[in-house]
């Protein structure tokens, strides 16, 4: 037999060449972009002129802005209830359609739907539904005798229509609650089972501590994606109206570097946000480590 | 049993896809010029129209045409094209936003090439147009429009009202007499079934009424530095505005407008008067269920409109000059600018072509479309600056909550001057 000119590669090194594009991906837009962003946030440019060196006044500049802290307030305020509501929305949702039945896959695929749409096609179709006036949602709360809130057009209520509209978009969440639950041997159910634990019991003393460090892992992600991916969905629906009440720091970002092409302001504003993601991150380990939840020999989050 | 797999294949899959991409993004052929525009569908044919008029005549110079559909999108898609440093080569801008290019160097100024071109001079163009484009004392972009700030109304309403069309030369107080007789509840439900006016609550809007009080809204238009609406005459003017919403009630709250834009309640037929520039004509064409006009804005202590005007700019990095100017220029020759303002889009800064039958087509509405012309000697220009836009969209803010009942005048006023006075600073005007 003629030998190959290479040996064939191990499994090790098979999963290491897959995950070699992936990486180099995150390397070449991501991380190296947040790193040059780093050294631009000391200058002045508005990359139509060659940078000006600034020190740090381009932090000074940002975090004295008249809308920074409200913006960090509203960035905040969009991350510690959403997240939270759609971790445990997703796992609730996951236990009860775990089962196999006949209509079960239909609706597991209907909570996976709203993550599918385009965030922009979607954003727009809540642009229709939350229509203070003629959107569907109105119209049936004044059907069953509900003072209708006016959504993106009032300040009080302008942040609960985004919750709202977030809380279905949990697909991704969903799947990897599913594919958890799933993963828990049946041996242990059986167990608790031949010892008289209701179902309450199960769920309370098996099924949450088993599931704990992927729920903790999912809030990791859903919070930093919050934190950063809601601008489009912000931008579309209220452009960081209605004065302000949805005026994130993303948005903040977003017009120092392209409104007034201040990029080093917007690189050190993005820097602010990537601090706040990192505290955000921080605290919920350090809740995890005081519950002893997803942080031990056994369990492989962190 | 793990199948071998063998890096020499993906080695090849690699190259291969490689060379794929290098032959995809080989640069266009040097005639090809790149132009981007913003504007509702009847707008893009318009342009997609005047494209291929020009290709008929240069076939030499291949136009690839950008549509941005909506004008926000518009600017920031044009700022990031420009910071990326691979601008359009021709684009269409506002006078209120081409500043910022400008200031930075990035359109190549066009008053030599005008001078040197045989198709059009500077005299053929309205002067109030060349001067919005005059930057640094050059001539920087080429006008193709000079529309303003005009009341549409709905003909079959004041029919229906029995009230008389807008006169040429109406008054404050006339125009709130009408939009009061036409703001009505007809099943008397509480409920308003039908407003009087809809105008947007922002600067731009209300310049024309500060300045037809005597009032100004910046403290110098050489030298703007801060927003004057705290002055007696114009914050009467802002004063005057609000109160068409806070007083007499005849335009739409805040739930209602968010509801539904003005633009749409005047097409759906539940608003009489709408106060737009020209750009509103083309889709207004379509209405089929109502008949209506223009009319020119009211007047007070002075006669006064809000210039709107766009021009074709030429970046300055672009590779081939000659060819984005041939096609500029044939943009703005007679024979282009008929081209667009056959769409019903543009009040075309060529007087020839303004004074017409391209632009006052009497077998088309509105019928009163001479009242654009009749404005053009009247109209005044919002400062140019670099960062007017931001002025603008923070100042519209206070307008909006003053105009909604949030805060009052005078609270607004001063919000609005120390709010912007960053911008000010921030920013070079011409």
């Amino acid at each position: 037999m003629r030998k190959p000119l290479w040996r064939p590669l191990s499994y090790q090194q098979r999963l290491r060449l897959l995950l070699l594009p992936y990486l180099s991906g995150i390397l070449l837009l991501v991380a190296l972009p947040a790193l040059l962003s780093f050294g631009l946030a000391f200058f002045r440019y508005d990359a139509l002129s060659p940078p000006t060196w600034l020190g740090t006044l381009n932090f000074l500049f940002v975090t004295t802005d008249e809308l920074f802290l409200l913006s960090v307030q509203n960035s905040l305020a969009l991350v510690i209830l959403p997240v939270p509501l759609r971790v445990m929305g997703a796992f609730l949702l996951a236990i009860l359609l775990r089962r196999n039945g006949r209509f079960l896959g239909w609706f597991r695929a209907s909570i996976y739907l709203p993550s599918v749409l385009p965030t922009a096609a979607y954003a727009l179709a809540w642009l229709w539904i939350l229509n203070p006036l003629y959107g569907p949602m109105n119209l049936l709360l004044q059907a069953i005798g509900i003072a209708p809130p006016a959504w993106f057009a009032d300040t009080q209520w302008a942040k609960p229509g985004l919750l709202l509209l977030s809380l279905w978009q949990i697909g991704e969440g969903f799947l990897v609650c599913l594919a958890a639950l799933q993963d828990i041997p049946s041996t242990v159910e059986d167990a608790a089972l031949v010892d008289g634990a209701n179902r309450v019991q199960r769920f309370f003393y098996l099924t949450l501590p088993l599931m704990a460090p992927i729920l903790l892992l999912l809030t990791f992600r859903d919070a930093i994606l919050t934190l950063q991916e809601s601008f489009t969905t912000i931008f579309l629906l209220t452009g960081g109206g209605p004065y302000y009440a949805t005026y994130t720091l993303p948005m903040l970002i977003y017009e120092q570097g392209f409104g007034l092409l201040l990029f080093g302001a917007a690189s050190a504003a993005l820097w602010v946000l990537y601090a706040l993601t990192g505290l955000i991150v921080l605290a919920l380990y350090l809740i995890a480590r005081q519950w002893q939840i997803g942080t031990t020999e056994e369990t492989f989050v962190l | 049993m793990h199948h071998p797999f063998y890096p020499r294949l993906l080695w090849r899959l690699l190259t291969t896809s490689l060379a794929l991409l290098l032959l995809l993004s080989c640069s266009p052929s040097p005639d090809t010029i790149s132009f981007m525009v913003s504007g509702d569908p009847a707008e893009r044919q318009a342009y997609l129209d005047l494209v291929a008029a020009f290709q008929k005549a240069h076939p030499e110079i291949l136009v690839e045409v950008t549509h941005i559909p909506s004008a926000s999108t518009y600017r920031d898609r044009l700022s990031t094209e420009f910071a990326a440093g691979s601008p359009p080569d021709v684009t269409l801008m506002n006078y209120r936003r081409y500043g910022a290019f400008a200031a930075n160097g990035l359109l190549e100024p066009l008053g030599p090439y005008l001078a040197a071109s045989d198709l059009i001079q500077p005299d053929d163009f309205y002067p109030a147009t060349i001067d919005a484009f005059t930057w640094d004392g050059v001539i920087t972009c080429i006008p193709q429009n000079i529309s303003s700030l005009v009341v549409y109304y709905n003909q079959d309403m004041f029919d229906a009202a029995g009230v008389a069309y807008p006169a040429d030369d109406w008054t404050w107080a006339d125009f709130v007499k009408t939009a009061v007789s036409l703001t009505q509840d007809f099943d008397n439900d509480g409920t308003i079934d039908q407003y009087g006016l809809g105008v947007d609550p922002s600067l731009y809007r209300l310049a024309p009424f500060v300045w037809q009080n005597g009032g100004v809204i910046v403290n110098s238009e050489e030298f703007p530095a801060r927003l004057t609406l705290t002055r007696p005459p114009s914050q009467a003017a802002l004063q005057w505005f609000v109160d068409l919403r806070q007083v007499h009630g005849v335009v739409p709250g805040r739930i209602e407008a968010a509801a539904q834009d003005n633009e749409s309640r005047f097409v759906g037929g539940s608003t009489a008067m709408f106060l737009d520039s020209r750009r509103a004509t083309p889709t207004f064409r379509e209405i089929e269920g109502f008949v209506w006009d223009v009319a020119p804005l009211p007047r007070n202590q002075a006669v006064a409109s809000v210039l709107h005007s766009d021009a074709y700019c030429l970046s300055s990095t672009t590779q081939n000059k000659e060819a984005a100017w041939t096609f500029i220029e044939f943009a703005n020759s007679v024979a282009g600018q008929t081209i667009i303002a056959g769409s019903g889009r543009t009040v075309p800064s060529l007087i020839a072509v303004a004074e017409s039958d391209a632009f006052l087509d009497p077998g088309k509405l509105p019928a009163r479309s001479y009242v654009w012309l009749d404005t053009a000697t009247t109209l005044r220009l919002v400062p140019i600056i670099s960062t007017w836009e931001e002025i603008e969209s923070t100042a519209n803010e206070e307008i909006e909550r003053a105009f909604y009942g949030d805060i009052s005048v005078e609270e607004a006023a001063l919000l609005i001057d120390s709010r912007t006075e960053e911008y000010f600073l921030l920013g070079i005007s011409r």
